[in-house]
């Protein structure tokens, strides 16, 4: 079989923002093609280079956000490929399922307020200079979140370790988060840097057109990880 | 003497099912023999008022239908309209009004379900929903508790589906108090050449159940939307339906593959009436035969009888009519979603729709006197006693500046936000629209477009006049999708009223209909699909006429576009249209007198058609300065006048501003409040051009001021209002009215 791309989005049933995500990396400059991995696929593919959890309800998340995808084939696929150093990026409901993987620590539970929240939302980049020069330390930035359980949870040792080696790389920059996430935490990496959770969409923030276009460079940088450039 | 008592056997058997002494008749006609019990069941679901429309389908056909644009109009699942390049737009609207308030989050949801499946059942793909919602007037704890789970039905269903909600609008008023309003819309994509219509055909063709098994949830569904409530009815929870957007969003995702099948000749989601009505409708519409194999249908509990097979409206279900040598693939494709596709009959020759169970026939019913000897009631109408309220008008010695502030905190025009977030309007990535703008604007990328939609009522006007309210919704909506900066294509609508039974409810819904032609007909906007709702009353209580009209419109060029927002430092301030004067039924009245109570403060605006003319004239003319560029913001005047949405672009851009008008001006308040039609507030960098363009379209307009600063002052000297106030007066006036706040 021959690769249409390098990038892989898996679309679990009940995903709901592949397309959005394969749209972003495609005005961020992506000129390949975004391969749709099956999550009853036992291995990732051959030459992907990077792998994307998208948003949305999978399989339901009638249990627990992501709980039901933990346990997918593919999923154990993923750990094997992120093992090797292979790039992983879970937003929003990906990042639950990562969390829920093992591959971050922590766990998302029920926003404070009880409610699903949709609105755009200022972020701070951590100043760690995990993005390298596409977004600049402590810069503030805007995407939207879309999300019913999206507060971040770990325990003080988990808590300490994450902000002691820099690995808070996105807080809400507003008092008490928009879902009452500990720290205001929004995003971390893992500690090799190769997997990557945020809870709020950058996919959403490509529009030149719409004011917001501050989720570009976020894919951009995800484009500039990999290998090869097309 | 056994003939009569046959008769009232069958008329005591019939009611069971909805049927009715003139019915049974029709039924003793048509059958000439003892009609079974799931033929019984099957002509009382078809021929209820929610399946049949027998009270409005006479008033209905007054809608205009067609069009040039118009790719299937009324009596497809949705309608259609073309958009240029190959791409058609799927949209229409649907009532759970009496489902949500007996389980308002299932009844909510179930809602959203249904529509969306109306929508891609045409192989269009869903990219927007919108609603239209209407509770009681606030304070108690019902009333909180139905709309946070409407709301959460709503968000539940079409966030997890993954279509955004961009629009639509939440109303309170003590009319709806016992019968709350839940209309939701529904506009798919489609590629015109792929789009599947509901008509069976081909005999020896494979007729296939697809999705969810069936239960027992909703039966009878049907006849219960088709009836008031009485005391104790809110208990009936077995009619309800359970939602599944998992499994909804399955079965979206396998359609848009089937639809690529070229063997797949037809398809109908199992609304109403679940496997009755779509059955029924398929092979009618395509004058052939159907048989049904009722022991194949997948069952969730395994002793329902076929009465209840048929009448089941478990959720996420679809039937399919299929080539035989499609089958294979079709199936393959609904189980590569985990999806059951099973063969549950064929299209036959001849006209009746048989029913078998283990290969006995356990029914027949013929499917052509099913359609033609469907009732269809003319009844009576009344004009009510026209009331003169005696309103003098006034403000009581408030000020213009206290009568602003009281209105934009009141319960009607107070900010939704708590209600609109928890709607995920991103999803997709075509929302270019910001929020509480007039209406939704969409990305089409497909072809280069845009698309607006919008979703609007006016029940206040129609409590009043009928037929005024009906022209009103109409123009509302046009006026939304002209300040984007979109030609309006075409329109659906949800006709929400009371008991048709009651001849003053009668004669208003006639009269709405005959104010949405009137309008429409002017306006050149035709009805493409649509929806009635009667029978929303609580022991005797109707609703007010309560239409709610939902279009689309299209912009040619998406980067053209304007929203209410954005307007810059040293703008110009214009009023467009006739100057404001009317105050009758306005929010304005309703404030100032202390009258919650809607027809006792005047006549609403839109009491000639001429009215209507000029909402044309300026809408045309107001477009065509936007796709010129010479309009930078824009927003129609609606509920509140003039001064209303000023205030709403000067919230949405930021910006403060200082209107200079004149000592009389300022003292006039229906300059500031009145509600009349066809008109805008515009700003714009030039006002030398815009002046020249207001013109040269031959239109009356006015210099208010300029967009200045963080306060909005009225006129040279007044003490402003800071920005700041003006928000805290339109942000948590829900909690303070409605009594809903976090937790609920």
């Amino acid at each position: 079989m021959t690769l249409q791309g390098r990038i892989g989005i898996v679309v679990f049933p009940g995903s709901n923002r592949e397309r959005d995500v394969a749209y972003a990396l495609e005005v961020s400059g992506y000129g390949g093609e975004s391969i749709f991995l099956d999550p009853n696929d036992e291995e990732v593919p051959e030459g992907v280079e990077l792998v994307v959890l998208p948003g949305g309800f999978s399989y339901g998340d009638y249990l627990r956000s992501g709980v039901i995808a933990k346990v997918s084939p593919l999923m154990g696929g993923i750990r094997r490929y992120a093992a090797g150093g292979g790039y992983v990026v879970g937003i929003c409901n990906g990042f639950q399922i990562l969390l829920e993987s093992g591959l971050l620590e922590g766990g998302l539970v029920g926003n404070v307020g009880g409610r699903f929240v949709c609105r755009y939302v200022g972020l701070k980049v951590e100043g760690g200079g995990f993005f390298g020069d596409f977004y600049g330390a402590g810069e503030r930035v805007y995407w939207p979140v879309a999300h019913g359980e999206g507060r971040f949870v770990a325990d003080e040792e988990t808590l300490e370790v994450l902000e002691s080696e820099g690995r808070v790389v996105l807080r809400y920059d507003e008092l008490g988060g928009v879902n009452g996430s500990m720290n205001g935490i929004a995003g971390i990496v893992n500690r090799g840097g190769n997997v990557l959770g945020v809870m709020p969409h950058p996919e959403n923030a490509v529009g030149k057109e719409r004011g917001y276009s501050d989720g570009l460079r976020f894919f951009e940088f995800l484009l500039s990880l990999m290998k090869v450039r097309i | 003497m056994s003939k009569d008592k046959d008769f009232e056997a069958l008329c005591t058997r019939g009611a069971v099912y909805g049927l009715g002494l003139e019915e049974c008749r029709s039924v003793d006609e048509m059958m000439g023999r003892t009609p079974r019990e799931v033929e019984l069941a099957v002509i009382g679901a078809m021929w209820s008022e929610h399946c049949s429309y027998k009270t409005s389908r006479k008033w209905l056909s007054r809608l205009p239908g067609g069009g040039e644009e118009v790719v299937c109009g009324p009596g497809e699942n949705a309608g259609v309209v073309s958009i240029g390049g190959g791409y058609g737009v799927a949209f229409k609207i649907e009532s759970h009004n009496h489902p949500s308030v007996i389980e308002p989050y299932q009844g909510a949801a179930t809602g959203v379900g249904g529509i969306l499946r109306d929508v891609f059942t045409m192989g269009a793909r869903p990219i927007a929903l919108l609603n239209s919602l209407w509770f009681g007037g606030g304070g108690d704890e019902k009333t909180s508790s139905r709309m946070s789970g409407v709301v959460r039905g709503i968000g539940g269903y079409g966030n997890s589906i993954g279509v955004p909600t961009v629009a639509g609008e939440t109303g309170f008023h003590d009319a709806y108090r016992d019968n709350i309003v839940m209309n939701a819309m529904a506009v798919g994509l489609v590629k015109l050449e792929e789009l599947k219509l509901s008509q069976a055909g081909g005999v020896g063709n494979v007729v296939v159940y697809v999705g969810g098994s069936t239960g027992r949830d909703g039966v009878k569904g049907a006849v219960m939307a088709s009836a008031g409530f009485e005391d104790g009815d809110e208990f009936e929870r077995t009619t309800v339906q359970v939602a599944d957007p998992f499994c909804g969003k399955r079965l979206l995702e396998a359609c848009m593959e089937v639809v690529k099948e070229e063997g797949l000749v037809a398809m109908q989601d199992m609304g109403a009436a679940g496997l009755t009505s779509s059955s029924v409708e398929m092979s009618d519409k395509g004058g052939v035969g159907m048989e049904l194999w009722l022991d194949c249908v997948p069952l969730r509990e395994g002793d329902m009888q076929p009465h209840e097979i048929m009448l089941s409206e478990s959720q996420e279900r679809m039937l399919l009519v299929v080539e035989p040598d499609s089958l294979l693939r079709v199936c393959e494709i609904f189980r590569r979603h985990d999806l059951e596709a099973v063969e549950v009959g064929c299209v036959r020759e001849g006209g009746d729709l048989r029913l078998l169970w283990e290969g006995e026939e356990v029914g027949c019913l013929p499917l052509s006197p099913l359609a033609s000897l469907s009732p269809l009631y003319d009844r009576e109408r009344k004009e009510r006693p026209s009331v003169d309220s005696g309103y003098e008008g006034g403000s009581g010695g408030r000020s213009v500046e206290e009568v602003l502030k009281g209105l934009l905190g009141g319960i009607d025009l107070c900010s939704r936000r708590e209600v609109w977030e928890q709607y995920d309007r991103f999803v997709g990535g075509r929302l270019l629209s910001e929020e509480g703008g007039d209406a939704g604007v969409l990305d089409i990328r497909e072809c280069g477009k845009g698309l607006a939609v919008s979703l609007d009522s006016k029940p206040r006007y129609g409590a009043v006049d009928a037929r005024s309210g009906g022209r009103a919704v109409v123009c509302e909506v046009w006026r939304n999708l002209v300040s984007v900066g979109s030609r309006p294509l075409a329109l659906t609508d949800n006709l929400n009223a009371g008991n048709p039974e009651d001849p003053y409810v009668m004669h208003d819904f006639v009269e709405t209909i005959e104010g949405m032609r009137e309008a429409s007909l002017v306006l050149g906007l035709s009805f493409v699909s649509g929806n009635v709702s009667l029978y929303n009353e609580t022991e005797g209580r109707s609703i007010p006429p309560t239409p709610v009209v939902g279009g689309v419109g299209i912009l040619e060029d998406v980067t053209k576009r304007v929203s209410h927002g954005g307007a810059c430092e040293g703008w110009v301030v214009m009023s467009v249209g006739v100057r404001g004067s009317h105050l009758g039924a306005s929010l304005y009245a309703h404030y100032c007198s202390g009258e919650r109570g809607w027809g006792k403060v005047g006549r609403p605006p839109y009491g000639a058609e001429s009215d209507i003319l000029r909402e044309r004239v300026y809408g045309e003319g107001v477009r065509r300065l936007i796709e010129g560029g010479v309009i930078g913001s824009c927003h129609d005047v609606g509920d509140g006048g003039m001064l209303v949405a000023l205030v709403e672009m000067l919230l949405a851009s930021g910006r403060g501003a200082e209107l200079d008008v004149g000592e009389e001006d300022y003292g006039d308040h229906g300059f500031w409040f009145g509600e009349d039609g066809g008109r805008y507030v515009v700003m714009g960098a030039d006002e030398g051009l815009l002046r020249e363009g207001l013109e040269g379209e031959g239109l009356a307009y006015e210099v208010l001021g300029i967009v200045k600063g963080r306060e909005l002052v009225l006129k040279f000297g007044a003490k402003g209002i800071s920005l700041e106030e003006l928000q805290f007066c339109v942000e948590g006036g829900l909690e303070q009215e409605v009594g809903w706040h976090e937790g609920f």
